[in-house]
């Protein structure tokens, strides 16, 4: 919308105290806007200073003695460490410096203990390097009160779990991981409550889901199969999440959450929907005591445990009616392992009549929601249900044929109906 | 103003922490290096599709696999210690290795089991690259691979170990030191 301030004040449709409020409120958003772009530039600026300097250094100049080189490894440091010494000291309450500045550090300490495992010619270990590099820069993020070496961090973290945890074949598991993460925690709440629209915000949502994700399954050792409820009650805390009070402020912001929430468990489901689980876990019945004190039993209950919190949160506030069915699947899941586990042709019908139902109440709530998106959703889940059908039953190439002339039929009236119904609102 | 001090002595002894940490690594490295007693490790000849790697080069040696009885006892990736010991040629040799750190004397490097196979375990160095200045490493290549092929002038690398830290020092071609290719 374009709006001709003189042209309304001479037309008499504003006061001239409302057009300089008008002015004024567009005016401090242009700022905010400039104020983002410097803080992107600088965070940018410093990334490359950084890799620039590292990689001047890392040329590994012959003509210098393994002394000075190994002075050398330290300059990088210690000029990130004085720029963050003197922003602290001049308490500059500049956005773009203070997350530059920080990024600069946090890529430096990596430097240099890269730079002197480089001139020691030390082949060294990944994790462990990962593992110093991020407990190094961890106080970087408070100290500099620094979102972007937060966001890094989360991403060394998850880099450390999967070295430690699948790519190198470690025998130690990477609990530390765990720590790392919760140590880093605090800060993300601050960043909430402070910004709970901001960019930074959103980024930090992604990547700690992803990073949570990615690192649960590397607790896994011999009771895989456990993983499976730890997954479910994870994908439900991701799905519950509004219940806390901080999250309840903003639907758009937890939008990761859900999506996360939603295809993860629906992932799980649909991979347990085949029989091949179900009869290795027949086959490979664990005793029970094995599984109660297996290591996967940890993050098991863990996550159900605060899965069941949240949702008992959830109900003392709303109708149990009102909960989305797929805020229960973990309960479902659990009830069906612990009843059915040894009895795998039950299971599996148990499992295939939960997504059929899950896919069905979407639909059901995509149209009273009128909302194409969810309904769509919904046809997605039943079709891909009957896809995964296909590869483990021997049904005739005819019956598949109008089982998908039945599903692409659905689709075409249900999207059809409520387009209908919407040009008849209107 | 209070809370601004405490940020800054924070920020302080943070810093001397992450100074530290790289300042600690070289003084246990430049312990190794003066103090460390040197044994030589012939470099067995390289895979030629993939001896270089930007700017380092990767060192396979000779005396890298040892005969055990049982394959099942070693898992990959776990922590070994090699005991080492020179022979009349004047070359290393690992004669035993245990997952316990050695307490009698005799020097042991600590190094991780790359893999087992046929009966061997086979050993992953905690020194298998040496790095160089870029521009030097299409020369050294050269002189690698032909090197690689001559049995009567061995390639080897020079070893500083102290209770089971090992640095590399020096790798040899052709009796020169590779420091000195032009």
């Amino acid at each position: 919308m374009r709006i001709n301030l003189p042209e309304l004040i001479e037309e008499n449709v504003i006061t001239q105290q409302v057009a300089d409020n008008i002015s004024n409120f567009y005016s401090r958003k242009k700022e905010k806007g400039v104020n983002k772009l410097f803080v992107i530039f600088g965070v940018l600026g410093a990334l490359l200073v950084g890799l620039g300097i590292l990689l001047i250094i890392a040329h590994n100049w012959d003509t210098l003695t393994l002394n000075i080189k190994a002075i050398l490894a330290f300059v990088p440091l210690l000029v990130a460490q004085i720029l963050c010494g003197w922003l602290l000291v001049k308490k500059s309450d500049s956005m773009a410096w203070k997350e530059g500045a920080a990024t600069f550090l946090f890529i430096s300490v990596g430097a240099s203990i890269s730079l002197v495992s480089q001139i020691y010619h030390i082949s060294g270990d990944l994790s462990t390097f990962l593992l110093v590099w991020m407990s190094l820069s961890l106080p970087v993020i408070y100290l500099m009160n620094s979102s972007f070496a937060s966001l890094l961090y989360l991403i060394g973290i998850t880099c450390y779990s999967c070295e430690a945890g699948y790519w190198s074949n470690q025998i130690d598991q990477p609990y530390l991981y765990w720590i790392l993460l919760i140590l880093a925690i605090p800060y993300y709440l601050m960043l909430v409550k402070r910004n709970n629209k901001g960019n930074f915000v959103r980024f930090h949502n992604l990547l700690i889901v992803m990073s949570i994700v990615i690192s649960l399954g590397t607790v896994a050792k011999t009771n895989h199969e456990l993983m499976y409820i730890a997954y479910l009650s994870l994908f439900a805390i991701f799905l519950l999440i509004e219940g806390i009070p901080l999250f309840q402020k903003s639907k758009d912001r937890n939008l990761i959450f859900e999506i996360a929430g939603f295809s993860g468990s629906m992932i799980i489901l649909f991979i347990l929907s085949f029989s091949r689980f179900w009869n290795h876990l027949a086959i490979s019945h664990h005793a029970v005591d094995q599984l109660l004190f297996s290591r996967e039993m940890i993050p098991v209950l863990l996550t159900t445990l605060i899965a069941l919190v949240l949702l008992y949160k959830k109900i003392r506030t709303q109708a149990l009616s009102r909960i989305r069915p797929i805020g229960l699947v973990f309960l479902i899941y659990i009830l069906i392992y612990v009843a059915f586990g040894s009895m795998p042709s039950l299971a599996i019908i148990f499992i295939n009549t939960l997504i059929l139902f899950l896919g069905v109440s979407t639909i059901i709530i995509g149209l009273q929601l009128n909302h194409i998106g969810v309904l769509n959703l919904g046809l997605l889940i039943i079709t891909v249900l009957i896809i995964c059908r296909f590869f483990d039953t021997e049904l005739s190439f005819m019956l598949r044929g109008f089982l998908f002339i039945g599903v692409g039929i659905g689709f075409f009236l249900m999207n059809y109906r409520m387009l209908k119904s919407r040009k008849n609102e209107n | 103003m209070r809370t601004k001090t405490i940020l800054i002595v924070v920020f302080i002894i943070v810093s001397l922490v992450q100074l530290a940490v790289p300042a600690n690594m070289i003084y246990k490295y430049q312990h190794i290096l003066t103090f460390g007693k040197e044994f030589k490790f012939k470099i067995a000849p390289v895979d030629p599709s993939d001896p270089f790697r930007g700017k380092f080069v990767r060192l396979r040696m000779e005396a890298d696999n040892v005969r055990v009885d049982s394959l099942n006892d070693w898992q990959s990736k776990e922590v070994i210690y090699l005991k080492i010991e020179t022979r009349s040629d004047g070359f290393a040799r690992v004669f035993d290795f245990s997952r316990e750190k050695p307490q009698s004397g005799g020097d042991f490097i600590k190094a991780r089991v790359d893999y087992v196979t046929n009966g061997t375990v086979v050993i992953e160095y905690p020194f298998d690259k040496y790095y160089m200045e870029e521009s030097k490493a299409p020369e050294a290549e050269k002189l690698f691979f032909k090197a690689s092929r001559d049995t009567a002038n061995a390639s080897f690398v020079t070893v500083n170990v102290i209770d089971g830290e090992a640095v590399l020092k020096d790798l040899i071609i052709k009796g020169k030191s590779i420091k000195d290719i032009q």
